[in-house]
């Protein structure tokens, strides 16, 4: 009796040792994306990054409404102001969700360039690339919200190389490519 | 009378499901100790940030462990189910469809309330530091899910009223003077609870500790209400997105019943969690043998610092960086 007592007793204040020890974690998925990417390599670069994102349906028509149900089409960017945020990042803010590691140091990625965006299927489409202009042998990229707002899934269908090769895998629970030039 | 003895029933039967809940109290107390000690295990996602670390040797930076991923996945599945359900009712406004509908939506409640958030630390924090009963648990995740859900479905329909349509920038903003105003919230109730401990060790004397039953002493301070309205006034971005996405398809109110049963899920799980933390805590409080008063008026000042601590977590952010 007093061992069960004790075990009780001692688990109890091992769950509010270990409630003290944890550390705050703020957000969870609302948004989730389906990613796609074509990765560039020329005479040993990574010369550029194109990402191709699919955003969920729930999103898309919380975004752009009724808009969202009439049909595919190109959608301006002025159409989406307002909107950006969350959900959905501004053009100068992609580049924040887009890591690429080589050789234990992380390349800095530039603004993107040629940002397009088109509704289909009901599901908004984020298009831009980055060139990066970088010597890499082998690289790892992924895409991840530090918020965790979003959450990216990488859609192999949709994830190609040219000059190169590549494999996807999961690294510490991130869906990650693996590129080697 | 017939409203008197229902609600006597329904107490009754709560009563003695949890007489049968203590059976399976270890079973219980596992489950709490996996999903607190998850963010153990998971760094802060803020440093997931490049700027952070694109300065130097980069470590890949970890934001989520098994768990969390599963959950993530799950939840990815249930998204898409809902817009197809949401969608099916639209195209076929038949019960059964919509009843369909409805139990997608309560099991995504469910497990959305299960990842990190949603107030599991300040009522867990509450419920150990606090002597509260059985209804008063029940009341707080209940009332905490549905002002977390509500608060959302209040600020949509507002900007539909305002501006004809849903504005995420604009409330955004808005989401972010609230998370600042819980914070405070929470910091004044830590306040609150050590005030009263500072009050109680004045009024004690070495008498009084003796006598006085170990029931009228124990800490009690805060009312549950402001425990549930400081997790709860901060809006739900995703019972936002299911209301929207219902409006954009003409659905009012099937969307505001959808948010409801969402917020019921959501309701369920905290209210689970809070409930092993209650049954637990009840059988640590069973398991001393000595010092009993001692260890609570602890835990009391303890729970004091924690809700002092997590409001100053949320708030200084907003002091330095501004909104």
């Amino acid at each position: 009796m007093l061992l069960k007592r004790n075990f009780f007793g001692s688990l109890f204040f091992l769950l509010v040792l270990i409630g003290g020890l944890s550390k705050p974690v703020f957000a969870h998925p609302h948004t989730f994306v389906d990613a796609g990417a074509q990765f560039v390599f020329s005479d040993g670069m990574l010369s550029e990054v194109r990402i191709d994102w699919v955003f969920d349906e729930m999103t898309t028509g919380a975004l752009l409404g009724l808009a969202a149900m009439e049909g595919d089409r190109s959608v301006d960017v002025a159409e989406l102001n307002g909107m950006w945020g969350q959900a959905l990042p501004a053009p100068d803010q992609l580049k924040d969700f887009v890591y690429i590691e080589t050789s234990g140091n992380f390349i800095g990625i530039p603004a993107p360039s040629n940002v397009r965006l088109y509704l289909q299927n009901g599901q908004l489409r984020y298009m831009a690339s980055f060139y990066v202009g970088q010597p890499v042998n082998a690289a790892k990229i992924w895409f991840l919200d530090a918020s965790n707002y979003i959450a990216f899934t990488l859609n192999g269908n949709n994830i190609s190389c040219l000059g190169g090769g590549f494999t996807i895998g999961t690294e510490q629970y991130i869906e990650k490519v693996f590129l080697n030039s | 009378m017939g409203r008197n003895n229902i609600s006597k029933k329904f107490f009754s039967t709560v009563k003695s499901c949890s007489i049968h809940i203590r059976k399976y109290s270890l079973l219980l107390c596992l489950a709490i100790l996996i999903v607190l000690a998850i963010p153990l295990f998971s760094d802060s996602y803020v440093e997931a940030s490049p700027a952070a670390v694109q300065t130097g040797k980069a470590q890949t930076p970890q934001t989520q462990n098994w768990f969390l991923y599963k959950i993530t996945e799950a939840q990815k599945k249930l998204n898409k189910e809902i817009t197809n359900n949401i969608r099916a009712v639209k195209k076929e406004p038949k019960p059964a469809v919509f009843f369909g509908l409805l139990g997608i939506a309560f099991v995504y409640g469910a497990l959305h309330a299960v990842g990190p958030g949603h107030g599991k630390m300040v009522i867990t924090g509450w419920v150990i530091s606090q002597s509260r009963k059985f209804r008063e648990i029940m009341m707080v995740s209940v009332l905490a899910s549905f002002f977390h859900a509500f608060s959302s479905v209040t600020i949509v329909l507002a900007t539909y009223h305002i501006m004809g349509k849903f504005v995420p920038g604009a409330t955004e903003k808005l989401n972010q003077w609230l998370q600042l105003a819980a914070g405070i919230m929470l910091a004044v109730i830590g306040i609150h609870i050590l005030w009263d401990f500072i009050r109680r060790r004045k009024n004690t004397n070495a008498e009084t500790a003796v006598t006085l039953a170990a029931e009228a002493q124990r800490p009690k301070s805060t009312h549950p209400f402001w425990i549930a309205f400081s997790i709860g006034i901060v809006p739900c971005p995703l019972a936002a997105v299911i209301l929207v996405f219902c409006l954009a398809n003409k659905m009012l109110w099937q969307g505001i019943v959808i948010v409801s049963v969402f917020a019921a899920g959501m309701g369920a799980s905290i209210f689970g969690i809070a409930l092993s933390v209650w049954l637990l805590k009840s059988k640590a409080e069973f398991a001393l043998i000595q010092g009993k008063n001692r260890v609570l008026e602890g835990l009391s000042l303890l729970g004091g610092l924690f809700f002092i601590a997590l409001g100053l977590l949320i708030v200084l952010p907003y002091l330095s960086g501004g909104l």
